[in-house]
């Protein structure tokens, strides 16, 4: 082994460094909602007064929540299936894409991607209201899956970067028609791009609060519902709910790459 | 006569200017290894991708086993491709790869398996059958992607440059097992590359393309001996032995036709097309058929290269600069004053223009 130089050290302990305050930045929220969630108090004061799960308690018998979380579910699946069907057809169609008009209008399409999620939502609303269709359940799903599918064509296009693409012709060659090609040569290769752009569908839909707010009516997503109950003051118990969240969508996020892993590492690819 | 196995009737293809596929005629008969030789672009793989149902020639028609495929989709034509990139399935192993072609024909398991091991054991893989493709190198992913499409028994095997992305040690090895099991196998074969020498030694006919356009299909000696354009002769005969003559008389019985030259007069091998006397033609002398006099001539030596077995010397004078092959080491050296002379029968005329 190399005998490592000096100014390297000093290069680990800085990044070290830097990477220690990044981590304190992000989750000391986190950690501020998690402590006060189960602080025996309904303010948030310093000292603690004591250790409850009684927040937690209201949370999961709270009917209001429960018909939030149903909504917030119902929403987020749907939406997370639309725009892994569009953004796998859209990635793959974008990825054959050749000319340079053609790209210029692929890259149109990935618009929503950069346009700040309050243009969209009012865009949205406009468009629905406008063609006379009523704001629901559905409008919300085709905002947000509107919104979302940009980001499963990025990661479905991304595992299609250097794809062989002569593996669908040597499919054909062997006697697979269209679809059976497509499932043995490139579904195994963007499985991956699907699976992720999925969870991150469903979890951006879940997370949404702008697009559910300005093109739904007459129903609460869990975002909408919080919203609504801040106003009148935060209980500990939305305190319980921004930690059950945040720890889920961590298990969801670890999963998510651990599953990942495993499939590549069956397939004999590799994760990047 | 029997129908011909493969058979490329005036086969045209353009991609809006370029044109891939002029005109093409081709018969192949079965157990044939017919090689496709060509610089890049001239057309060998679009001539590949139109019998394996990829692409749809403009007019003309292609027939197997006198059948036409001309828009049949690729499942349903009976030819095998192995690809330039070997294109195998990486999340398969090996075993599973070779089966697939099976498969999609609804073998059983125990028939698919079976079938499996006896291609693999053919190209000496049966011991990798269970290894995953990223573990193989690139000799033997070329192996497992033959064996893929030998499995199917195919009736037309169609190869892409098979051998491009091997090392040279290991191509020179894989060309001679390749041909040799091959024309064992009896399967008829399109072999698309462009190292003349992978042509030449493993084809029966050479079939050399340009622009499109069929310049000549032959055996491989009679390519070199007796090319039928000056492209071919460019192309196969190495540079600068190309040169212009005036036929001075009629073919003897042998096919020894007098042609007047910058080299003097000189006895020429008759070439593919008719010649008449007077008739301006084209000259070729292969670098090794030359003969040099170490005598003060009029030739000026250029250049002297020694590339292993054979000295290369380029020489300079009166009709122009020419490169000339001697075995073994040459004792001439640059700036010697040489003569030059081309035997009776070592040349050969080319005239061109035909069909
Ligand atoms: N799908 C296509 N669209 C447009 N042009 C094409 C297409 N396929 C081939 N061509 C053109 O047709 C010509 C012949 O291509 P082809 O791939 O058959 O050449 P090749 O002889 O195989 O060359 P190489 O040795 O480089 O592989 C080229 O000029 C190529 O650019
Ligand atoms: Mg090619």
């Amino acid at each position: 082994m190399m005998p490592r130089q000096r100014g390297e050290r000093i290069g680990d302990r800085l990044l070290l460094t830097m990477l220690v305050a990044a981590l304190f930045f992000s989750l000391a929220p986190l950690l501020v909602l998690a402590v006060f969630s189960v602080n025996d108090f309904p303010y948030y004061s310093l000292p603690l007064k004591g250790f409850t799960l009684d927040w937690y308690d209201q949370l999961f018998k709270d009917e209001q929540i429960a018909s939030g979380l149903t909504n917030s579910l119902e929403i987020g699946i749907l939406v997370a299936v639309v725009a892994s069907v569009l953004g796998t057809a859209f990635g793959i169609g974008g990825a054959m894409v050749t000319r340079r008009w053609g790209k210029v209008v692929f890259a149109a399409g990935l618009l929503p991607l950069v346009t700040p999620a309050l243009v969209l939502a009012i865009g949205s609303q406009i468009l629905f209201v406008e063609s006379g269709i009523p704001l629901s359940k559905l409008t919300v799903v085709i905002a947000q899956a509107t919104a979302f599918t940009p980001f499963v064509v990025l990661m479905v296009t991304a595992r299609l970067g250097n794809f062989q693409w002569s593996l669908l012709h040597a499919a054909r060659d062997l006697g697979a028609g269209p679809f059976r090609a497509f499932q043995v040569a490139m579904l195994p290769v963007i499985r991956p791009g699907i699976i992720s752009g999925f969870l991150l569908a469903f979890l951006m839909s879940f997370n949404d609060f702008i697009l559910g707010f300005f093109t739904g009516r007459g129903f609460f997503t869990l975002p909408s519902l919080i919203y609504s109950m801040q106003r009148v003051g935060i209980s500990p118990m939305l305190l319980a709910y921004a930690t059950v969240i945040a720890v889920l969508t961590l298990i969801l996020a670890l999963t998510a790459r651990r599953v990942l892993v495993s499939i590549a590492q069956r397939r004999g690819g590799n994760v990047a | 006569m029997p129908e011909a196995e493969l058979e490329f009737r005036d086969v045209s293809i353009r991609f809006g200017k370029t044109i891939a596929a002029e005109n093409l005629r081709l018969e192949v008969s079965k157990g044939e290894f017919i090689a496709v030789l060509g610089p890049s672009g001239s057309g060998k793989s679009t001539l590949l991708r139109m019998l394996g149902g990829q692409m749809v020639p403009d007019s003309g028609d292609i027939r197997i086993g006198g059948e036409s495929i001309v828009g049949c989709a690729p499942n349903q034509i009976d030819c095998a491709t192995v690809f330039q990139d070997f294109a195998l399935f990486p999340h398969m192993n090996v075993r599973q790869n070779v089966e697939f072609g099976l498969k999609m024909r609804g073998w059983s398991r125990e028939d698919r398996q079976a079938r499996a091991m006896e291609v693999l054991g053919l190209v000496d893989m049966d011991a990798f059958a269970e290894r995953p493709i990223v573990a193989l190198s690139g000799g033997e992913k070329q192996r497992v992607a033959t064996a893929r499409a030998l499995a199917i028994r195919p009736r037309v095997l169609l190869m892409d440059e098979p051998l491009s992305a091997l090392d040279r040690l290991i191509r020179l090895r894989v060309q001679r097992e390749i041909s040799n099991l091959l024309h064992e196998l009896d399967v008829t074969t399109i072999y698309v590359t462009h190292d003349q020498r992978e042509a030449l030694t493993m084809a029966d006919r050479v079939a050399v393309l340009h622009r499109g356009r069929l310049e000549q299909i032959a055996p491989p000696l009679d390519l070199i001996s007796r090319p039928a354009t000056s492209f071919v002769a460019d192309f196969l005969g190495g540079s600068g032995n190309l040169f212009t003559g005036k036929v001075a008389g009629q073919a003897d019985e042998d096919g020894m036709v007098p042609v007047e030259t910058g080299l003097g007069r000189i006895l020429a091998r008759k070439g593919v097309g008719a010649t008449a006397n007077g008739q301006q033609v084209s000259v070729l002398v292969r670098p090794e058929d030359f003969s040099l006099e170490p005598v003060a001539g009029d030739y000026r030596v250029d250049d002297v290269a020694f590339t292993g077995e054979v000295a290369e010397i380029s020489v300079g004078g009166p009709a122009g600069n020419f490169t000339v092959k001697q075995l073994g080491i040459s004792r001439l050296s640059t700036g010697d004053q040489v003569g030059l002379g081309v035997p009776d029968g070592a040349a050969v005329l080319i005239t061109e223009g035909e069909q």
